[in-house]
């Protein structure tokens, strides 16, 4: 085996020390082995795996190794292809090899991509969707037969989506041209590591071994209790309160990340901390995912070279480059899950062995509770699962066409590739088949009328039946979809970021609104485009972007019920419990504290009507299920409508007629009797699967989103996914991609499997019935979240009053 | 809720038919509006699969309104083709067969970019502005106020219908003001765009699956 030692003087030249995990990894590749590597950011995982991979190649020569492509290193973010061609291009410098390592993105300019079809550099850095262009283009096997690995970075990343699934199957073909291919992963930790293990290898995971690093992140969460605790809201999601308590830790760092968890409560917060401190200006800047590609790259140079004091950010921010003078994170409002916070807390101190100090500041009283199982969830080390994506149909259905744009398939190869993936391993002979004729006839059957033209079959080969549909499909490839957004910019041209269209349409000429932190003044709507100009009204309104809030993580929720447990026994354990003090002694003089084995039920009468609250403590996302499942099941005892709240810790049906609640009742809503059948009908699954279609259509190609440069030619093939649904669901109900959406409803809307877990738990709980006069501090937020849902800057009862009105509009 | 209702209108009887069809007894007609012959083939003539037996179903539902009122004149108020000609026509061919004494009139509307006279036989074109009457038919909305009352088609109008427990619905309709009338569009696979708020809507009539249905005057602003 080659010798590791000049990797190792190379480490002493740097001043650093290799880690195991990086010894093992450095064994294990120049063994020829596959794997997925587990270690905490910061630790140098990149030269765990490219070192090796450089060394081999230096063994090789460089004659020999130039010219032909080694090394595929495939990340979820462009952003991140810059810094670790950098890093890459040193070490390799300094190892004395004169190899090219290139980035293939879809940002690469045309003639480089011209270049690199020519001749493909002996690394290259991509992303998924540009790994799949490659394999569209005929000559792909050619061009990739010299490929010795490929290394997915961040995978945590694309496991839990269809991104994921491309790299799936993107794999298995690889694999099937280069049986000795090494195929690598590189993970955060997340709570199911062999999954994410068996997920990248599929059928070959036997092979595979998973390297742990034994380092560990220095972390230090602090918890800001807020000033005045009595006087600290109930309810809300802003958290401007803090704002004051918070000004000081922006003086003890050199850059500080404040991440909020929408993109309306940046643009929020940044405008709340330049009004209060006008001396931020140029200091401070913001970051979110609606926000212009090159304003976000602006923001990031300017982090990267320490220019800014902090940054106000959301999720847009929690992976990408280290930022090295980053070295606070301020976390506003439970992050609701632990990776989640992980991962925010870990964009600070940015170098091994470094000390990651995050802040979490609540924005209402209960998010104390939230904070404080967050930390014993942190202590005992329980990370999210990311779940992986089974049989996505759309994505099969677009790798196919890939497939057969890049020189063609034969179905009964690639039927055994497909089934050596993870996603696709339960695959049906029969559903493949279906996925074939799909694209070969557009349906089940051939008719005597029909026109259909995508793919044909010619000597048993699967082939595009013309240049302008492989054209149409190497424009859209990729799975993610944006959502019906409209590009915001100024008269003359200069780009601010996107919009959704619902926003702009509750806005006239000359309203003023705020956004990328600046205030606008709305001008126009030219084509898909906002004109805008710059205004100095003091006051506008802030966009809200659809989707927002994440739902309360089942671990997290998990260590809420046992926080709740040890308050109902009198224990309230550190700072954030201990605050809490005169809220949870309010909820326990009115009504009780829920201990592990009750489920608290709290009966309100009001002068609006009768409040059944439920406290479940398992998150937004099973309360949404479970409110509409009491309100189905109570509905078909009398005919009674409802108002439904929910939030993380339980929910509200809002009636204006009694209910005869008994002990008896209860048990019969929280029955798992008739579970699958009384949710499809509660839930309305059709009009849920219906949103998901929009997503499936674009992926297996029924929509099609248009050229960069030519919308207009392919605006005669756009049909909204909303009435394909309908044309589909009717017309061809067994169609695999209306299953699929059906499926995607249930699973990733509504989570039935940890609905049906929940409802079990609850068989085993006492009930714990409270008939009260007045909301307790557990109603409260969810009272004032009730209407929230569309909120706008409207009082209650304006809207109120309004929704009467609208009853019907056209 | 029921198939078809009556209402009176500039002077006469129309049977709003649940199909999105209108009959005038009077004049022994049926008025249909935007009914784009040949989308779902357009679609899968660019390898999009839209299924095969949604433009079966367009067919079925123009024979089964002929065969529940028995016109003597059919009346196409634009949009009668969604492109150029295709193989959908076959079909329309075959009604003809069936229907040999049927006058078939077409007003012509901006989908029908071909020659429609290439279809000599089949159907008569009439000027863009069809008098009947004293009723003028046009494909498009009329750009001015308009003095003798106007049928036009175009818009595929539907109106949204918020009722509680946050239930929303938008259902395709037909739309009558003082002096103009919109008819919703007759295709499958059509689409459909809000109906605009001017002029002032005197009846709205909505339709759905189980039925037509009037909107009550009281909820219409």
């Amino acid at each position: 085996m080659i010798d590791t030692k000049p990797l190792l003087h190379w480490f002493d030249a740097q001043g650093w020390k290799a880690f195991d995990f990086q010894k093992a990894c450095w064994d294990a590749v120049l063994a020829g082995k596959s794997g997925l590597l587990n270690a905490p950011t910061g630790f140098g995982k990149t030269y765990a795996l490219f070192l090796p991979q450089l060394l081999r190649q230096m063994h090789l020569g460089e004659i020999k190794s130039r010219g032909q492509i080694r090394l595929l290193w495939i990340t979820p973010l462009r952003a991140l292809t810059a810094d670790l061609e950098k890093a890459m291009n040193k070490a390799a410098a300094e190892l004395g090899l004169n190899i090219r390592v290139e980035t293939r993105t879809g940002d690469t300019d045309a003639s480089t991509k011209q270049r690199q079809r020519q001749s493909l550099p002996e690394v290259l850095l991509t992303t998924p969707e540009s790994l799949h262009l490659l394999l569209s283009r005929p000559g792909w096997h050619d061009s990739l037969q010299s490929l010795q690995m490929v290394v997915i970075d961040e995978w945590h990343e694309l496991l839990g989506n269809k991104r994921g699934v491309l790299i799936e199957l993107g794999l298995a073909v690889l694999k099937q041209q280069l049986p000795s291919l090494q195929v690598w992963g590189i993970s955060a930790t997340i709570g199911n590591m062999d999954e994410a293990l068996a997920v990248l290898h599929g059928n070959q995971v036997g092979k595979a071994v998973l390297i742990q690093s034994s380092e560990l992140k220095k972390l230090q969460v602090k918890t800001i209790i807020p000033s005045s605790i009595e006087h600290f809201p109930w309810a809300g999601h802003l958290g401007i309160q803090m704002l004051d308590q918070l000004l000081p830790l922006l003086d003890q760092a050199r850059t500080t990340l404040i991440f909020t968890n929408t993109r309306g409560q940046a643009e929020i917060w940044y405008q709340r901390l330049l009004e209060r401190v006008p001396s931020l200006a140029g200091l401070l800047a913001i970051h979110h995912g609606s926000l212009d590609q090159e304003i976000r790259a602006w923001v990031e140079d300017a982090l990267h070279i320490g220019k800014l004091k902090a940054v106000v950010c959301t999720s847009s921010l929690d992976l990408g480059v280290d930022f090295r003078p980053v070295e606070q994170v301020i976390q506003i409002g439970s992050p609701k899950g632990v990776a989640r916070f992980m991962q925010r807390a870990g964009r600070s101190g940015h170098q091994p062995g470094a000390l990651s100090t995050i802040y979490l500041a609540p924005t209402h009283a209960l998010e104390l509770l939230e904070a404080s199982a967050l930390k014993a969830a942190i202590e005992a080390g329980k990370f999210e699962s990311r779940e992986p994506i089974m049989l996505p149909y759309d994505v099969l259905l677009q790798f196919m066409m890939t497939l057969a744009c890049g020189g063609g398939f034969e179905p009964d190869r690639l039927y055994a590739e497909v089934k050596s993936t993870f996603a696709f391993e339960a695959l049906e002979r029969r559903d493949f088949d279906w996925c074939v004729q799909f694209l070969l006839h557009g349906g089940k059957s051939l008719e005597a009328y029909d026109e259909y033209k995508k793919a044909g079959l010619l000597q048993g080969k699967v082939l595009p039946v013309n240049k302008s549909t492989a054209l149409r499909h190497r424009m859209s490839i990729g799975t993610i979809v944006g959502d019906n957004n409209l590009v915001i910019e100024f008269m003359n041209g200069q780009r601010l970021g996107q919009i959704e269209e619902y926003f702009i349409s509750s806005l006239k000429p000359g309203d003023h609104f705020w956004f990328a932190g600046r205030a606008l003044e709305f001008v126009r709507i030219r084509e898909t485009k906002v004109q805008v100009r710059k205004s100095t009204a003091p006051q506008g309104k802030v966009p809200s972007w659809m989707g927002g809030r994440m739902p309360l993580s089942s671990q997290l929720s998990a260590f809420m019920r046992e926080k709740c447990d040890m308050a109902a026994q009198g224990v309230l354990e550190g700072d954030e419990m201990g605050a809490l003090e005169g809220l949870l002694g309010r909820q326990a003089q009115a009504s009780v504290i829920p201990s592990r084995d009750q489920l608290l039920v709290e009966y309100v009468e009001s002068s609006e009507g009768f409040h059944l609250f439920v406290f479940p403590f398992e998150g937004r996302l099973v309360h949404e299920g479970m409110a509409a499942l009491f309100a189905y099941r109570i509905s078909k005892l009398k005919p009674i409508s409802f108002s439904i709240a929910m939030n993380d810790y339980g929910f509200e049906l809002l009636s204006d007629q009694r209910i005869n609640l008994t002990e008896a009742l209860l048990r019969d809503l929280c029955s798992s009797q008739n579970l699958r059948n009384d949710i499809m009908q509660s839930l309305n699954a059709t009009e849920m699967a219906r949103r998901q279609f929009g997503e499936i259509c674009r992926v297996a190609g029924l929509v099609f989103q248009g050229y960069p440069g030519a919308p207009i030619r392919t605006k005669h093939l756009k049909a909204s996914s909303h009435l394909l649904f309908d044309v589909f669901y009717e017309y061809e109900p067994d169609n695999l991609l209306i299953q699929q959406a059906l499926d995607q409803a249930l699973q990733l809307q509504l989570d039935e499997s940890r609905l049906r877990l929940a409802l079990q738990r609850i068989a085993q709980q006492k009930l714990v019935i409270q008939r009260l006069n007045q909301p307790t501090p557990f109603c409260f937020p969810i009272m004032a979240d009730r209407l929230r849902e569309k909120m706008s800057s409207e009082s209650l009862s304006d809207r109120l009053k309004k929704i009467a009105e609208a009853a019907v509009s056209g | 809720m029921q198939a078809k209702l009556a209402l009176s209108w500039s002077g006469i009887t129309w049977i709003l038919d649940a199909s999105g069809s209108c009959f005038i007894p009077e004049f022994e007609t049926l008025i249909i509006s935007d009914f784009h012959v040949g989308k779902v083939q357009h679609f899968r003539k660019h390898g999009i699969a839209i299924p095969l037996a949604a433009a079966r179903a367009n067919l079925g539902k123009l024979q089964w309104v002929l065969a529940k009122y028995e016109p003597k004149k059919l009346l196409f108020l634009g949009d009668l083709f969604h492109s150029d000609v295709n193989s959908e026509l076959g079909l329309l061919q075959e009604l003809r067969t069936i229907h040999p004494s049927l006058e078939i009139l077409v007003v012509p509307g901006n989908h029908d970019r071909y020659s429609l006279t290439a279809q000599g036989g089949l159907f008569t074109i009439t000027p863009e502005q069809f008098h009947m009457g004293g009723i003028i038919f046009q494909h498009h909305p009329p750009e001015q106020e308009v003095n003798e009352p106007t049928v036009h088609g175009h818009w595929h109008p539907a109106i949204q219908l918020r009722g509680k427990g946050r239930q929303r619905m938008r259902l395709a309709c037909f739309a009558f003001s003082a002096k103009t009338a919109v008819m919703p569009a007759f295709g499958l696979f059509t689409g459909k765009a809000d109906l605009p708020s001017l002029p002032f809507w005197e009846q709205v009539v909505v339709l759905s699956k189980e039925g037509i249905e009037h909107i009550p005057p009281g909820l219409l602003r």
